[in-house]
């Protein structure tokens, strides 16, 4: 019994100091409002504010543009990876962050290179009017914008192979195949040992 | 009297995790093949240094582990928590390797998300992964979703006696077939099955959506994955909201509901027996709750409007609440919607939905159905009791595959567990309002994380207070074993400390 | 009873996985129904 309630005032010990904690860990972020051009996070963390009115958009084009007719969805990321990969040794930002965008499918044969792991996407700007839950698309949040300008092209992305991670690879390899090589013929190496030991 | 741990229980511990682990290390060839195909060299090079980390440890520990002796009971249940663990650190290298992650910390929470099915993740720049990298990530969840040690016992152990019980410690109890090894390859049969249709589905859809072949290919496969493993793993940040399709969606609910379903039931109806669909106490159970839990949301939502008319409300809340449900974690709105547009009914009745989750022997995780029909048939067993005359003898039965009686070493273990998972989930919230959250919030979230489903509302991410990343991995954990074998691995521990 | 295989046994997998998506084809009804009634309710 004591020692139970030793273990729950040590509980209780370790719990308090994350209450001291607890006021800069608050989820919602004190995202700045803008008038007309706000960021993905203002949009989602505002939805209401920004229902209905033109907005000005700009960041980085992810993944593909997948045309459904006349019409066109892009993914417009403006997180901390609009500029730089990781792979090119920018430094790492938080998740991402994007907006869908509904735009006419040959304002989107404008964009030439998509943002994934091999590329930078193109940088544009796009105006258009947001919806908090567009009822022409299921109540997906998202822009349905007229032009596509776009600011930058975007670019091929070097990942080179790091000769640090070659030299491990090799030193893994090693370990594995001499682990695996022990594992199988252990019995035989026992029967050697005994068989080199002089007989008493 | 709590009897140290010879040396013998040692060996067989070790030998069993050391295969499990070789395992992680075979499955790590997928991604390695498939950098290689894109040509991303660095990205092979993280999988090679993952494949000779796990075999190099594998093998060692074998090496060392010699022993004839089979397992027993309480081997199995420290074998499958412990193997996680050792799958976790050594599965997390590629992930860390990448870049992509903030700390070795937030890389095995990645990794036990995935092995847990549950589908949170602090990868950063998602939208810049490799293939490689993506393929690791949605297989390690495919392949958590019919549980590691299934397979190892497919590939790698003999069909002992003993296997059955590790089985058994991994959270599956069901036996399709007579040998533990029959039942594993039926699992495979069914998942590579859906595997098969699931993809081609999928990747006609993505086709026709306007995506590249490959890609199309790709997201088909790992979308499908995500799915049926009820791990909501997604290959872009903008998760199912991606493809703005309700045909995409309805496939994805298709196949994670499907995933959700007990392999026995599976089985069962595979063997030809459609009866079992209306009759399995499961099933029941499922579409009660799933019915509430939707109509609350959609009412929640109806009330404060936040959709402009019955078919987009009932594609958002359908589908998310059943994504909840069956601890899938897909979203078609953003994480911070869920505060921003849902509010507190909408996500009170989610919560409630990723609490209970799916069925038993399933990939999916939560209370699950068995376990709240075997409860709710009791309580009203114990209704009727009061209602009869003294001498009445009231006997109660539920079906699940065959007719059962209800008895009280049923109703006890099911009680058992299902106050395990009430705790977690309560631990897990108090410990998110101490830390700062919005209670919703940290209700929302907690239940996430120990229910193994991975919705969020934007607490998970690479900034949260590490303490909260360590309970939502050892919760995520806990979970998916159902905490039977975790303390079965405590209970080792503190045997080998205190034993005589 | 074993794992088999044969076009007969395909045939009753893809029966099974038909009657598993009808399942949910079900269940989406249902929930589109509440869906209607709750805006017409509260709309």
């Amino acid at each position: 019994m004591r020692r139970m309630t030793l273990i729950g005032l040590l509980a209780v010990a370790l719990l308090l100091p994350s209450v001291a904690m607890a006021e800069e860990h608050t989820v919602s972020p004190r995202v700045p409002v803008s008038k007309n051009s706000p960021s993905s996070a203002e949009l989602v963390e505002r939805p209401d504010t920004f229902d209905g009115t033109a907005v000005i958009y700009s960041g980085e084009v992810i993944g593909e543009a997948m045309v459904r007719g006349n019409w066109a969805w892009l993914h417009i990321n403006d997180d901390a990876y609009t500029e730089r990969n990781i792979e090119e040794g920018a430094s790492l930002g938080g998740p991402n962050s994007g907006m869908p965008i509904w735009v006419p499918a040959d304002e989107a044969a404008e964009i030439s290179v998509f943002g994934d792991y091999r590329h930078e996407g193109d940088i544009v700007q796009v105006r258009g009017v947001f919806n908090a839950a567009c009822p022409e698309h299921g109540g997906d949040m998202d822009i349905h914008a007229v032009y596509v300008d776009v600011l930058r092209v975007g670019r091929e992305v070097e990942d080179p192979v790091s000769k640090t991670k070659l030299t491990w690879a090799i030193i893994a390899t090693l370990a594995a195949a001499a682990a695996f090589a022990l594992d199988r013929n252990l019995e035989r190496i026992r029967e050697w040992q005994r068989a080199l030991q002089p007989t008493r | 009297m709590i009897i140290r741990p010879r040396k013998d229980d040692h060996l067989i511990v070790g030998k069993y995790i050391g295969k499990i682990v070789t395992g992680i290390g075979l499955l790590m060839v997928v991604p390695l093949v498939t950098s290689l195909a894109f040509a991303e060299w660095d990205t092979a090079l993280d999988f090679v240094i993952g494949i000779g980390a796990c075999m190099g440890f594998g093998f060692g520990l074998q090496t060392i582990c010699r022993t004839k002796k089979d397992l027993r009971w309480g081997h199995g249940l420290v074998v499958a928590s412990g193997s996680w663990i050792a799958a976790t650190v050594l599965g997390a290298l590629p992930h860390w390797l990448s870049g992509h992650e903030g700390s070795y910390l937030d890389a095995m929470f990645d990794i036990m998300s995935g092995y847990t099915t549950t589908g949170l993740y602090l990868i950063q720049d998602l939208d810049h992964i490799s293939y490689g990298l993506n393929m690791w990530r949605h297989l390690l969840t495919y392949a958590g979703g019919q549980g590691i040690v299934v397979i190892a016992l497919t590939f790698l152990v003999k069909g002992t006696a003993g296997a059955y019980k590790l089985y058994v410690g991994e959270g599956k109890d069901e036996r399709l077939l007579p040998n533990v090894v029959g039942t594993a390859r039926a699992i495979w049969l069914v998942s590579l099955t859906w595997l098969g249709i699931g993809t081609a589905a999928l990747a006609v859809t993505g086709l026709a959506l306007g995506q590249e072949p490959v890609r199309a290919l790709l997201h088909g496969l790992w979308v499908f994955m995500g799915a049926w493993s009820t791990g909501g793993f997604a290959p872009q940040s903008y998760n199912t909201m991606w493809f703005h399709s309700p045909v995409y969606e309805a496939l994805c609910i298709i196949i994670f509901v499907a995933g959700s379903f007990n392999f026995a039931l599976h089985w069962a109806l595979w063997q030809g027996d459609r009866k079992e669909l209306r009759r399995n106490i499961e099933i029941a159970s499922f579409t009660a709750t799933a019915f509430i839990a939707v109509s609350v949301a959609t009412f929640g939502l109806s009330h404060l409007g936040v959709y402009p008319d019955a078919v987009n409300l009932f594609r958002k809340a359908f589908y998310q609440v059943m994504s909840g449900h069956t601890t899938t974690g897909f979203s078609t709105i953003y994480s911070r919607a869920f505060v921003t547009q849902w509010g507190p009914i909408a996500m009170l009745a989610t919560t409630v939905a990723m609490a209970i989750g799916a069925s038993a022997c399933s990939t999916g995780g939560g209370i699950k159905g068995i376990r709240i029909g075997v409860l709710t048939k009791a309580y009203l067993q114990d209704v009727r009791r009061m209602i009869s005359p003294d001498s009445a003898v009231v006997v109660g039965r539920y079906h699940h595959i065959r007719d059962m009686m209800l008895e009280d070493r049923v109703v006890r273990t099911a009680l058992m567990i299902t106050m395990a998972y009430v705790t977690a989930y309560a631990v897990l919230t108090v410990l998110g309002v101490l830390l700062g959250y919005d209670f919703t919030q940290a209700a929302f979230e907690g239940v996430s994380a120990a229910s193994n489903t991975g919705l969020s509302c934007g607490i998970t991410s690479p900034a949260m207070p590490t303490v909260l990343k360590w309970a939502y991995m050892v919760a995520m954990w806990m979970g998916r074993l159902e905490f039977m074998s975790v303390l079965a691995l405590f209970g080792h521990l503190y045997a080998i400390v205190r034993g005589k | 009873m074993k794992v088999q295989a044969g076009p007969r046994k395909a045939c009753q997998y893809a029966i099974a996985i038909l009657v598993e998506a009808a399942y949910v084809l079900v269940m989406a009804g249902l929930a589109l129904l509440v869906a209607v009634i709750a805006e017409a309710i509260l709309r």
